[in-house]
Protein backbone atom coordinates (compact mmCIF):
# COMPACT_ATOMS: atom_id res chain seq x y z
CA UNK A 1 0.00 0.00 0.00
CA UNK A 2 1.62 3.20 -1.03
CA UNK A 3 -1.24 6.10 0.13
CA UNK A 4 -2.65 5.78 3.42
CA UNK A 5 -4.56 9.57 3.25
CA UNK A 6 -4.73 11.93 5.83
CA UNK A 7 -6.33 10.44 8.38
CA UNK A 8 -8.12 7.35 10.23
CA UNK A 9 -11.66 7.40 9.54
CA UNK A 10 -12.28 4.86 12.00
CA UNK A 11 -10.04 6.48 14.40
CA UNK A 12 -11.82 9.67 14.04
CA UNK A 13 -14.34 10.41 16.70
CA UNK A 14 -15.67 14.03 15.41
CA UNK A 15 -15.95 12.20 11.94
CA UNK A 16 -17.83 9.28 13.65
CA UNK A 17 -20.59 11.45 16.18
CA UNK A 18 -21.22 13.44 13.01
CA UNK A 19 -22.48 10.32 11.01
CA UNK A 20 -24.48 9.40 14.54
CA UNK A 21 -25.99 12.67 14.41
CA UNK A 22 -26.49 12.91 10.91
CA UNK A 23 -28.83 9.11 11.71
CA UNK A 24 -30.43 10.31 14.41
CA UNK A 25 -31.85 13.25 12.07
CA UNK A 26 -29.93 16.09 12.51
CA UNK A 27 -29.32 16.76 9.03
CA UNK A 28 -26.78 19.26 8.12
CA UNK A 29 -27.50 20.21 4.49
CA UNK A 30 -24.70 21.92 4.05
CA UNK A 31 -24.12 20.78 0.34
CA UNK A 32 -27.65 22.18 -0.69
CA UNK A 33 -26.53 25.16 -1.79
CA UNK A 34 -27.84 25.19 -5.36
CA UNK A 35 -25.48 25.50 -8.20
CA UNK A 36 -24.98 28.27 -10.77
CA UNK A 37 -27.95 29.49 -12.86
CA UNK A 38 -26.48 28.02 -16.09
CA UNK A 39 -26.84 24.38 -15.45
CA UNK A 40 -30.07 23.49 -17.38
CA UNK A 41 -29.28 22.13 -21.00
CA UNK A 42 -31.91 20.14 -23.46
CA UNK A 43 -32.87 16.68 -23.58
CA UNK A 44 -32.55 15.81 -27.33
CA UNK A 45 -34.94 13.05 -28.46
CA UNK A 46 -32.74 10.81 -30.02
CA UNK A 47 -28.87 11.78 -28.90
CA UNK A 48 -28.40 12.77 -25.64
CA UNK A 49 -24.48 13.64 -25.65
CA UNK A 50 -22.00 15.56 -23.91
CA UNK A 51 -22.08 17.81 -26.83
CA UNK A 52 -25.73 18.79 -25.14
CA UNK A 53 -24.32 19.02 -21.90
CA UNK A 54 -21.37 21.54 -22.59
CA UNK A 55 -23.24 24.65 -20.75
CA UNK A 56 -21.95 27.05 -18.11
CA UNK A 57 -18.55 26.87 -16.24
CA UNK A 58 -19.35 23.07 -16.04
CA UNK A 59 -19.33 22.75 -19.83
CA UNK A 60 -16.02 22.02 -21.86
CA UNK A 61 -16.17 24.79 -23.74
CA UNK A 62 -15.27 27.48 -21.39
CA UNK A 63 -12.31 25.33 -20.05
CA UNK A 64 -9.27 26.85 -19.34
CA UNK A 65 -6.05 25.69 -21.61
CA UNK A 66 -4.19 25.74 -18.37
CA UNK A 67 -5.82 23.06 -15.75
CA UNK A 68 -4.74 25.08 -12.43
CA UNK A 69 -6.44 24.75 -8.90
CA UNK A 70 -7.53 21.22 -8.33
CA UNK A 71 -5.95 18.22 -9.52
CA UNK A 72 -8.43 15.97 -7.96
CA UNK A 73 -11.44 13.61 -9.27
CA UNK A 74 -13.90 16.43 -8.12
CA UNK A 75 -16.27 16.48 -11.21
CA UNK A 76 -15.93 19.42 -13.26
CA UNK A 77 -18.74 21.79 -12.44
CA UNK A 78 -19.11 20.54 -8.98
CA UNK A 79 -18.38 22.65 -5.30
CA UNK A 80 -15.33 21.88 -4.24
CA UNK A 81 -14.23 21.96 -0.08
CA UNK A 82 -12.13 19.88 1.75
CA UNK A 83 -9.19 18.68 1.63
CA UNK A 84 -8.59 17.10 -2.09
CA UNK A 85 -5.67 14.22 -2.64
CA UNK A 86 -3.58 15.41 -5.79
CA UNK A 87 -3.81 12.61 -7.91
CA UNK A 88 -0.55 14.37 -9.70
CA UNK A 89 -2.02 14.22 -13.82
CA UNK A 90 0.70 14.57 -16.06
CA UNK A 91 -1.56 16.34 -18.98
CA UNK A 92 -2.71 19.57 -17.34
CA UNK A 93 -2.93 21.36 -20.77
CA UNK A 94 -6.39 21.13 -22.60
CA UNK A 95 -4.44 21.72 -25.94
CA UNK A 96 -2.40 18.77 -25.06
CA UNK A 97 -5.40 16.02 -25.95
CA UNK A 98 -8.05 17.91 -27.11
CA UNK A 99 -9.50 17.25 -30.69
CA UNK A 100 -11.95 19.63 -33.04
CA UNK A 101 -14.25 16.82 -33.05
CA UNK A 102 -13.42 14.51 -29.76
CA UNK A 103 -17.25 14.65 -28.40
CA UNK A 104 -18.98 13.53 -31.30
CA UNK A 105 -16.21 10.38 -31.87
CA UNK A 106 -17.02 9.20 -28.36
CA UNK A 107 -20.57 9.47 -28.98
CA UNK A 108 -19.98 7.45 -32.56
CA UNK A 109 -17.71 5.47 -31.04
CA UNK A 110 -19.84 3.86 -28.13
CA UNK A 111 -23.08 3.08 -30.43
CA UNK A 112 -20.48 1.47 -33.23
CA UNK A 113 -19.21 -1.42 -30.81
CA UNK A 114 -19.25 -5.04 -32.45
CA UNK A 115 -18.60 -8.59 -30.79
CA UNK A 116 -15.60 -10.09 -32.10
CA UNK A 117 -17.35 -13.57 -30.51
CA UNK A 118 -20.61 -13.05 -32.37
CA UNK A 119 -20.77 -10.26 -34.95
CA UNK A 120 -18.53 -12.35 -37.14
CA UNK A 121 -19.66 -14.96 -39.01
CA UNK A 122 -17.09 -17.01 -38.22
CA UNK A 123 -19.37 -20.75 -38.63
CA UNK A 124 -19.20 -19.91 -42.29
CA UNK A 125 -15.17 -20.25 -42.45
CA UNK A 126 -15.14 -24.01 -44.08
CA UNK A 127 -17.48 -22.88 -46.64
CA UNK A 128 -14.19 -21.38 -48.20
CA UNK A 129 -11.30 -24.07 -49.05
CA UNK A 130 -8.08 -22.08 -49.48
CA UNK A 131 -4.87 -23.19 -51.65
CA UNK A 132 -2.53 -23.67 -48.35
CA UNK A 133 -0.69 -21.01 -49.46
CA UNK A 134 -3.70 -18.41 -49.36
CA UNK A 135 -4.32 -19.63 -45.79
CA UNK A 136 -0.34 -19.17 -44.75
CA UNK A 137 -0.19 -15.99 -46.11
CA UNK A 138 -3.61 -15.02 -44.61
CA UNK A 139 -2.77 -15.79 -41.24
CA UNK A 140 0.59 -14.38 -41.35
CA UNK A 141 -1.43 -11.15 -42.45
CA UNK A 142 -3.22 -12.10 -39.02
CA UNK A 143 -0.51 -12.86 -37.09
CA UNK A 144 0.76 -9.74 -37.41
CA UNK A 145 -1.98 -7.75 -37.01
CA UNK A 146 -2.12 -9.33 -33.49
CA UNK A 147 1.45 -8.36 -32.64
CA UNK A 148 0.46 -4.87 -33.44
CA UNK A 149 -3.10 -3.99 -32.72
CA UNK A 150 -2.46 -4.32 -28.67
CA UNK A 151 0.00 -1.21 -29.03
CA UNK A 152 -3.16 0.96 -29.58
CA UNK A 153 -4.62 0.03 -26.51
CA UNK A 154 -1.81 0.48 -24.56
CA UNK A 155 -0.83 3.91 -25.68
CA UNK A 156 -4.13 5.41 -24.90
CA UNK A 157 -4.44 3.09 -21.31
CA UNK A 158 -0.96 4.63 -20.18
CA UNK A 159 -1.92 7.94 -20.79
CA UNK A 160 -5.42 7.92 -19.46
CA UNK A 161 -4.76 8.01 -15.68
CA UNK A 162 -2.47 10.95 -16.40
CA UNK A 163 -4.43 13.18 -17.93
CA UNK A 164 -6.30 15.76 -15.82
CA UNK A 165 -10.37 14.77 -15.10
CA UNK A 166 -11.44 17.95 -16.16
CA UNK A 167 -10.40 16.73 -19.73
CA UNK A 168 -13.17 14.22 -19.22
CA UNK A 169 -14.17 13.74 -22.99
CA UNK A 170 -10.90 12.97 -24.50
CA UNK A 171 -10.37 10.82 -21.50
CA UNK A 172 -13.67 8.96 -22.34
CA UNK A 173 -12.87 8.55 -26.39
CA UNK A 174 -9.72 7.21 -25.56
CA UNK A 175 -11.12 4.79 -23.53
CA UNK A 176 -13.17 3.32 -26.74
CA UNK A 177 -10.18 3.49 -28.60
CA UNK A 178 -8.51 1.25 -25.55
CA UNK A 179 -11.12 -1.34 -26.32
CA UNK A 180 -11.37 -0.95 -29.93
CA UNK A 181 -8.15 -2.04 -30.54
CA UNK A 182 -8.47 -5.35 -27.72
CA UNK A 183 -11.04 -6.38 -30.42
CA UNK A 184 -8.90 -6.40 -32.88
CA UNK A 185 -6.62 -8.21 -31.08
CA UNK A 186 -9.03 -10.73 -30.27
CA UNK A 187 -10.53 -10.86 -33.81
CA UNK A 188 -7.27 -11.37 -35.71
CA UNK A 189 -5.96 -14.00 -32.91
CA UNK A 190 -9.12 -15.97 -33.60
CA UNK A 191 -8.76 -15.94 -37.43
CA UNK A 192 -5.57 -17.32 -37.53
CA UNK A 193 -5.98 -19.72 -35.17
CA UNK A 194 -9.30 -20.84 -36.95
CA UNK A 195 -7.50 -21.03 -39.76
CA UNK A 196 -3.38 -21.96 -40.69
CA UNK A 197 -2.63 -20.52 -36.93
CA UNK A 198 -0.32 -18.21 -35.88
CA UNK A 199 2.77 -17.82 -38.03
CA UNK A 200 5.93 -15.37 -37.81
CA UNK A 201 6.19 -12.48 -35.13
CA UNK A 202 7.92 -9.19 -36.19
CA UNK A 203 10.97 -8.22 -34.05
CA UNK A 204 11.11 -5.17 -36.83
CA UNK A 205 7.31 -3.99 -35.98
CA UNK A 206 7.79 -4.06 -32.15
CA UNK A 207 10.93 -1.55 -32.06
CA UNK A 208 8.02 0.65 -33.77
CA UNK A 209 5.73 -0.12 -31.14
CA UNK A 210 8.42 0.06 -28.56
CA UNK A 211 8.87 3.91 -30.02
CA UNK A 212 5.57 4.94 -29.85
CA UNK A 213 4.91 3.61 -26.01
CA UNK A 214 7.77 5.69 -25.45
CA UNK A 215 7.28 8.99 -26.62
CA UNK A 216 7.90 11.84 -24.60
CA UNK A 217 4.48 13.95 -24.54
CA UNK A 218 0.65 13.09 -25.66
CA UNK A 219 0.44 14.58 -28.50
CA UNK A 220 3.70 13.22 -30.30
CA UNK A 221 2.19 9.81 -29.30
CA UNK A 222 -0.66 10.95 -31.11
CA UNK A 223 0.83 11.75 -34.08
CA UNK A 224 2.70 8.75 -34.38
CA UNK A 225 -0.05 6.04 -33.15
CA UNK A 226 -2.88 7.93 -34.48
CA UNK A 227 -1.79 9.95 -37.74
CA UNK A 228 1.24 7.52 -39.09
CA UNK A 229 0.96 4.29 -37.45
CA UNK A 230 -3.16 4.11 -37.35
CA UNK A 231 -3.29 5.80 -40.87
CA UNK A 232 -1.04 3.34 -42.40
CA UNK A 233 -2.93 0.62 -40.75
CA UNK A 234 -6.38 1.64 -41.82
CA UNK A 235 -4.82 1.93 -45.89
CA UNK A 236 -3.70 -1.56 -44.92
CA UNK A 237 -7.18 -2.78 -43.51
CA UNK A 238 -8.83 -1.71 -46.84
CA UNK A 239 -6.46 -3.30 -48.93
CA UNK A 240 -7.08 -6.57 -46.77
CA UNK A 241 -10.55 -6.00 -47.35
CA UNK A 242 -9.77 -5.91 -51.26
CA UNK A 243 -7.57 -8.84 -51.22
CA UNK A 244 -9.39 -10.74 -48.49
CA UNK A 245 -9.95 -14.38 -49.16
CA UNK A 246 -12.92 -15.09 -47.98
CA UNK A 247 -16.40 -13.04 -47.31
CA UNK A 248 -16.42 -13.47 -43.42
CA UNK A 249 -12.45 -12.13 -43.84
CA UNK A 250 -13.82 -8.89 -45.58
CA UNK A 251 -16.78 -9.00 -42.71
CA UNK A 252 -13.83 -8.52 -40.46
CA UNK A 253 -11.86 -5.76 -41.99
CA UNK A 254 -14.71 -3.49 -43.16
CA UNK A 255 -15.26 -3.63 -38.95
CA UNK A 256 -11.93 -3.15 -38.08
CA UNK A 257 -11.39 -0.40 -40.70
CA UNK A 258 -14.61 1.48 -38.91
CA UNK A 259 -12.81 2.01 -35.60
CA UNK A 260 -8.90 2.36 -37.26
CA UNK A 261 -10.53 5.64 -39.12
CA UNK A 262 -12.44 7.19 -35.83
CA UNK A 263 -8.69 6.99 -34.60
CA UNK A 264 -7.53 8.45 -37.43
CA UNK A 265 -10.13 11.06 -37.14
CA UNK A 266 -9.38 11.81 -33.61
CA UNK A 267 -5.39 12.15 -34.00
CA UNK A 268 -5.73 14.12 -37.69
CA UNK A 269 -8.45 16.40 -35.78
CA UNK A 270 -6.25 16.83 -32.77
CA UNK A 271 -3.18 17.85 -34.40
CA UNK A 272 -4.96 20.84 -36.32
CA UNK A 273 -5.92 22.01 -32.61
CA UNK A 274 -3.25 21.38 -31.28
CA UNK A 275 -1.01 23.68 -34.13
CA UNK A 276 -3.95 25.69 -34.05
CA UNK A 277 -3.03 26.56 -30.44
CA UNK A 278 0.00 25.54 -29.53
CA UNK A 279 2.14 26.90 -32.96
CA UNK A 280 5.40 26.37 -30.76
CA UNK A 281 5.16 22.41 -30.84
CA UNK A 282 4.98 22.05 -34.42
CA UNK A 283 8.74 21.06 -34.78
CA UNK A 284 8.45 18.69 -32.03
CA UNK A 285 5.83 16.96 -34.15
CA UNK A 286 8.07 17.24 -36.99
CA UNK A 287 10.92 15.39 -35.39
CA UNK A 288 8.62 12.28 -33.32
CA UNK A 289 7.11 11.86 -37.12
CA UNK A 290 10.79 12.38 -38.56
CA UNK A 291 11.60 9.19 -36.34
CA UNK A 292 8.22 7.45 -36.35
CA UNK A 293 7.92 7.15 -40.60
CA UNK A 294 11.58 5.48 -40.23
CA UNK A 295 9.92 2.91 -37.48
CA UNK A 296 6.65 2.38 -39.06
CA UNK A 297 8.03 1.88 -42.65
CA UNK A 298 10.60 -0.83 -41.32
CA UNK A 299 7.19 -2.59 -39.94
CA UNK A 300 5.36 -2.26 -42.41
CA UNK A 301 8.18 -3.75 -45.06
CA UNK A 302 8.85 -6.58 -42.41
CA UNK A 303 10.00 -9.49 -45.72
CA UNK A 304 7.10 -12.03 -43.82
CA UNK A 305 4.47 -9.49 -44.09
CA UNK A 306 5.18 -7.87 -47.54
CA UNK A 307 5.11 -11.72 -49.36
CA UNK A 308 2.23 -12.59 -47.76
CA UNK A 309 0.42 -9.09 -49.06
CA UNK A 310 2.02 -9.95 -52.58
CA UNK A 311 0.67 -13.56 -52.31
CA UNK A 312 -3.00 -12.66 -51.26
CA UNK A 313 -2.99 -9.85 -53.81
CA UNK A 314 -1.97 -12.41 -56.52
CA UNK A 315 -4.26 -15.18 -55.45
CA UNK A 316 -1.12 -17.43 -55.20
CA UNK A 317 2.66 -18.32 -56.15
CA UNK A 318 2.79 -18.31 -59.81
CA UNK A 319 5.09 -15.77 -61.78
CA UNK A 320 1.89 -13.82 -63.25
CA UNK A 321 0.29 -14.05 -59.86
CA UNK A 322 2.98 -12.65 -57.98
CA UNK A 323 3.69 -10.07 -60.37
CA UNK A 324 -0.33 -9.04 -59.89
CA UNK A 325 0.45 -9.29 -56.01
CA UNK A 326 3.77 -6.91 -56.68
CA UNK A 327 1.86 -4.21 -58.51
CA UNK A 328 -1.53 -4.59 -55.87
CA UNK A 329 1.28 -3.77 -52.98
CA UNK A 330 2.97 -0.87 -54.45
CA UNK A 331 -0.83 0.41 -54.68
CA UNK A 332 -1.13 -0.11 -51.21
CA UNK A 333 2.34 1.70 -50.21
CA UNK A 334 1.47 4.77 -52.53
CA UNK A 335 -1.93 5.18 -51.35
CA UNK A 336 -0.73 4.86 -47.32
CA UNK A 337 2.13 7.40 -48.22
CA UNK A 338 -0.40 9.56 -50.17
CA UNK A 339 -3.13 9.66 -47.59
CA UNK A 340 -0.79 10.00 -44.75
CA UNK A 341 0.82 13.62 -46.44
CA UNK A 342 -2.95 14.42 -47.06
CA UNK A 343 -4.18 14.03 -43.26
CA UNK A 344 -0.71 16.07 -42.52
CA UNK A 345 -1.43 18.74 -44.54
CA UNK A 346 -5.61 18.87 -43.25
CA UNK A 347 -3.78 18.75 -39.47
CA UNK A 348 -2.07 22.07 -40.61
CA UNK A 349 1.72 20.20 -41.41
CA UNK A 350 1.28 20.75 -45.57
CA UNK A 351 5.11 21.03 -45.42
CA UNK A 352 5.41 17.55 -44.13
CA UNK A 353 5.56 16.05 -47.79
CA UNK A 354 8.90 18.06 -48.28
CA UNK A 355 10.51 17.25 -45.39
CA UNK A 356 9.38 13.73 -45.28
CA UNK A 357 11.91 10.74 -46.52
CA UNK A 358 8.84 8.81 -47.50
CA UNK A 359 9.19 10.32 -50.78
CA UNK A 360 12.30 8.00 -51.46
CA UNK A 361 9.79 5.05 -50.80
CA UNK A 362 7.46 6.47 -53.32
CA UNK A 363 9.73 6.88 -56.00
CA UNK A 364 10.82 3.07 -55.26
CA UNK A 365 7.02 2.06 -55.84
CA UNK A 366 6.36 4.38 -58.89
CA UNK A 367 4.30 7.43 -57.04
CA UNK B 1 -44.39 -1.73 -57.93
CA UNK B 2 -40.85 -1.79 -59.80
CA UNK B 3 -38.48 1.16 -59.06
CA UNK B 4 -35.95 2.22 -61.35
CA UNK B 5 -32.15 3.00 -61.13
CA UNK B 6 -31.26 5.73 -61.20
CA UNK B 7 -33.71 7.85 -59.54
CA UNK B 8 -34.83 9.53 -56.56
CA UNK B 9 -37.12 7.23 -56.01
CA UNK B 10 -34.71 4.14 -55.99
CA UNK B 11 -32.76 5.55 -53.15
CA UNK B 12 -36.41 6.77 -51.50
CA UNK B 13 -36.99 3.46 -51.06
CA UNK B 14 -33.39 2.49 -49.73
CA UNK B 15 -34.23 5.30 -47.23
CA UNK B 16 -37.36 3.97 -46.36
CA UNK B 17 -36.17 0.47 -45.96
CA UNK B 18 -33.47 1.80 -43.30
CA UNK B 19 -36.21 2.78 -41.66
CA UNK B 20 -37.70 0.03 -41.21
CA UNK B 21 -34.73 -2.21 -40.62
CA UNK B 22 -33.63 0.31 -37.71
CA UNK B 23 -32.84 -1.98 -35.07
CA UNK B 24 -30.52 -3.61 -37.62
CA UNK B 25 -28.71 -0.14 -38.42
CA UNK B 26 -28.98 1.11 -34.62
CA UNK B 27 -26.89 -2.12 -34.09
CA UNK B 28 -24.36 -1.10 -36.36
CA UNK B 29 -24.26 2.88 -34.54
CA UNK B 30 -24.22 6.41 -35.82
CA UNK B 31 -23.76 7.40 -39.12
CA UNK B 32 -23.44 11.09 -39.64
CA UNK B 33 -22.48 11.83 -43.03
CA UNK B 34 -23.96 13.52 -46.39
CA UNK B 35 -22.21 12.40 -50.06
CA UNK B 36 -22.60 12.24 -53.14
CA UNK B 37 -23.70 9.06 -55.70
CA UNK B 38 -23.08 10.37 -58.70
CA UNK B 39 -23.90 8.04 -61.96
CA UNK B 40 -22.28 9.09 -65.21
CA UNK B 41 -24.00 8.84 -68.64
CA UNK B 42 -22.76 7.16 -71.67
CA UNK B 43 -24.06 4.71 -74.22
CA UNK B 44 -26.62 2.83 -71.98
CA UNK B 45 -27.81 6.66 -69.64
CA UNK B 46 -27.89 9.61 -71.52
CA UNK B 47 -27.28 12.06 -68.67
CA UNK B 48 -25.18 12.32 -65.98
CA UNK B 49 -27.39 11.69 -62.19
CA UNK B 50 -26.50 12.91 -59.28
CA UNK B 51 -27.71 12.21 -55.65
CA UNK B 52 -26.59 13.75 -52.41
CA UNK B 53 -27.85 11.37 -49.30
CA UNK B 54 -27.53 12.45 -45.88
CA UNK B 55 -27.50 9.73 -42.95
CA UNK B 56 -27.96 11.20 -39.53
CA UNK B 57 -27.78 9.34 -35.55
CA UNK B 58 -29.46 5.51 -37.38
CA UNK B 59 -31.74 7.32 -40.49
CA UNK B 60 -31.35 8.42 -43.99
CA UNK B 61 -32.83 11.50 -43.20
CA UNK B 62 -32.89 13.25 -46.84
CA UNK B 63 -32.61 12.43 -50.72
CA UNK B 64 -31.95 14.96 -53.08
CA UNK B 65 -31.54 14.80 -56.36
CA UNK B 66 -28.86 17.75 -57.94
CA UNK B 67 -30.03 19.83 -61.39
CA UNK B 68 -28.48 18.57 -64.66
CA UNK B 69 -26.18 21.40 -64.09
CA UNK B 70 -25.05 21.43 -60.98
CA UNK B 71 -22.18 19.95 -59.74
CA UNK B 72 -21.55 18.35 -56.34
CA UNK B 73 -17.96 18.77 -56.62
CA UNK B 74 -18.62 22.14 -55.25
CA UNK B 75 -20.46 21.23 -52.04
CA UNK B 76 -16.83 19.52 -51.47
CA UNK B 77 -15.05 21.63 -48.14
CA UNK B 78 -11.24 21.36 -47.93
CA UNK B 79 -11.61 22.77 -44.36
CA UNK B 80 -14.56 21.43 -42.29
CA UNK B 81 -14.41 21.16 -38.42
CA UNK B 82 -16.84 18.59 -37.20
CA UNK B 83 -17.63 20.40 -34.59
CA UNK B 84 -21.34 19.51 -32.76
CA UNK B 85 -24.16 20.51 -34.23
CA UNK B 86 -23.21 22.28 -37.99
CA UNK B 87 -25.37 23.20 -40.53
CA UNK B 88 -22.78 23.88 -42.46
CA UNK B 89 -24.19 22.68 -46.38
CA UNK B 90 -21.46 19.82 -47.41
CA UNK B 91 -20.66 16.49 -48.36
CA UNK B 92 -17.82 14.23 -47.58
CA UNK B 93 -17.23 12.54 -50.56
CA UNK B 94 -18.93 11.42 -53.58
CA UNK B 95 -18.78 8.06 -55.21
CA UNK B 96 -18.71 8.09 -59.12
CA UNK B 97 -19.28 5.41 -61.59
CA UNK B 98 -20.84 4.95 -65.17
CA UNK B 99 -23.96 3.70 -64.89
CA UNK B 100 -22.78 0.63 -66.18
CA UNK B 101 -20.62 0.20 -62.75
CA UNK B 102 -23.30 0.71 -60.54
CA UNK B 103 -26.05 -1.66 -62.42
CA UNK B 104 -23.44 -4.68 -62.16
CA UNK B 105 -23.32 -4.03 -57.95
CA UNK B 106 -26.95 -3.80 -57.98
CA UNK B 107 -27.72 -7.13 -60.28
CA UNK B 108 -25.11 -8.60 -57.92
CA UNK B 109 -26.95 -7.43 -54.81
CA UNK B 110 -30.31 -8.67 -56.21
CA UNK B 111 -28.32 -11.99 -57.23
CA UNK B 112 -26.65 -12.92 -53.95
CA UNK B 113 -29.13 -10.97 -51.18
CA UNK B 114 -26.23 -9.08 -50.71
CA UNK B 115 -23.12 -8.10 -52.78
CA UNK B 116 -20.49 -10.51 -52.62
CA UNK B 117 -16.68 -10.76 -52.18
CA UNK B 118 -15.89 -9.13 -55.40
CA UNK B 119 -18.81 -6.41 -55.37
CA UNK B 120 -18.50 -4.75 -51.93
CA UNK B 121 -18.36 -0.67 -52.23
CA UNK B 122 -14.69 -0.99 -50.63
CA UNK B 123 -13.32 -3.59 -53.34
CA UNK B 124 -15.11 -1.86 -56.36
CA UNK B 125 -13.01 1.70 -55.17
CA UNK B 126 -10.31 0.42 -53.46
CA UNK B 127 -8.30 0.61 -56.83
CA UNK B 128 -9.84 4.02 -57.52
CA UNK B 129 -11.75 1.81 -60.74
CA UNK B 130 -14.45 1.30 -61.65
CA UNK B 131 -15.99 3.11 -58.96
CA UNK B 132 -14.45 6.67 -57.78
CA UNK B 133 -14.12 8.60 -54.66
CA UNK B 134 -13.79 12.07 -54.93
CA UNK B 135 -13.41 14.33 -51.93
CA UNK B 136 -11.29 17.37 -50.47
CA UNK B 137 -11.29 16.81 -47.29
CA UNK B 138 -9.57 13.85 -45.61
CA UNK B 139 -11.25 13.57 -42.93
CA UNK B 140 -14.57 13.61 -44.98
CA UNK B 141 -13.09 10.77 -47.01
CA UNK B 142 -11.99 8.62 -44.42
CA UNK B 143 -16.04 8.47 -42.90
CA UNK B 144 -16.53 6.73 -46.33
CA UNK B 145 -14.57 3.91 -43.08
CA UNK B 146 -15.82 5.19 -40.24
CA UNK B 147 -19.48 4.26 -41.22
CA UNK B 148 -18.09 1.33 -44.05
CA UNK B 149 -20.43 -1.30 -42.79
CA UNK B 150 -23.54 0.67 -42.44
CA UNK B 151 -23.22 2.32 -46.20
CA UNK B 152 -22.66 -1.12 -47.28
CA UNK B 153 -25.70 -2.29 -45.94
CA UNK B 154 -27.66 0.49 -47.17
CA UNK B 155 -26.80 -0.59 -50.69
CA UNK B 156 -27.58 -4.48 -49.70
CA UNK B 157 -31.23 -3.32 -49.34
CA UNK B 158 -31.21 -2.99 -52.93
CA UNK B 159 -31.93 -7.06 -52.49
CA UNK B 160 -35.26 -6.13 -51.26
CA UNK B 161 -36.37 -4.05 -54.16
CA UNK B 162 -37.98 -4.72 -56.81
CA UNK B 163 -35.63 -2.78 -59.04
CA UNK B 164 -35.52 -2.31 -62.29
CA UNK B 165 -32.77 -0.24 -64.71
CA UNK B 166 -32.89 2.56 -67.33
CA UNK B 167 -32.09 0.12 -70.00
CA UNK B 168 -33.31 -3.63 -70.54
CA UNK B 169 -29.57 -5.26 -71.40
CA UNK B 170 -27.66 -7.13 -68.77
CA UNK B 171 -24.68 -6.47 -67.65
CA UNK B 172 -21.55 -8.02 -66.72
CA UNK B 173 -18.38 -5.89 -66.91
CA UNK B 174 -15.45 -7.11 -67.42
CA UNK B 175 -14.10 -7.02 -64.09
CA UNK B 176 -11.70 -9.17 -62.41
CA UNK B 177 -11.41 -8.61 -58.59
CA UNK B 178 -9.28 -10.51 -55.98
Amino acid sequence: MAYYGTESFLENRDFTDRLRAILHGDLGLEWLKPPGKEVCCEVAAKRFSYADVDVGESGYSTLSPYLRGHRSLAPRGARKAGDFPDFQPMVNDRDEVWSYNVVPLYEEAKTRQWNATTDIPWQDLDRWELPPEIEAAFCQLCTFLTEVEMIATDLPAKWLGRVHPDLLEAQSFLCTQAMDEARHTEVFRKRALAGGGLFKSSSVAEHSLKAILEADTFSEASAFLHVLGEGAVLSLFRHSEFIAPTEVDKKIFRLVMQDEARHVSYGTLHLKWLLDHRPERREAIHQILDLGENFIQGALSDPANTEALIILGGKGTSKKCLEQGIEFTKLLTRQRIEEYFQRCARAGLAERRGRSRLGELLALVGG
Amino acid sequence: MPVTFPSRAYFEELRKLMEAEKERFQKLGFIDTTFAVRVTGGERLRETHTYLLTFHTFSCTEVQEMEAGESPLELLPADFLDTYGSTQEKIDFILEAPYEVWKEMLQNIKEKGRADGSHTLNTLTHLGTPIKVLYDDPDGHDRLFRYSESIQEFWNLSAKLDLEFADEAPVKLEMEFP
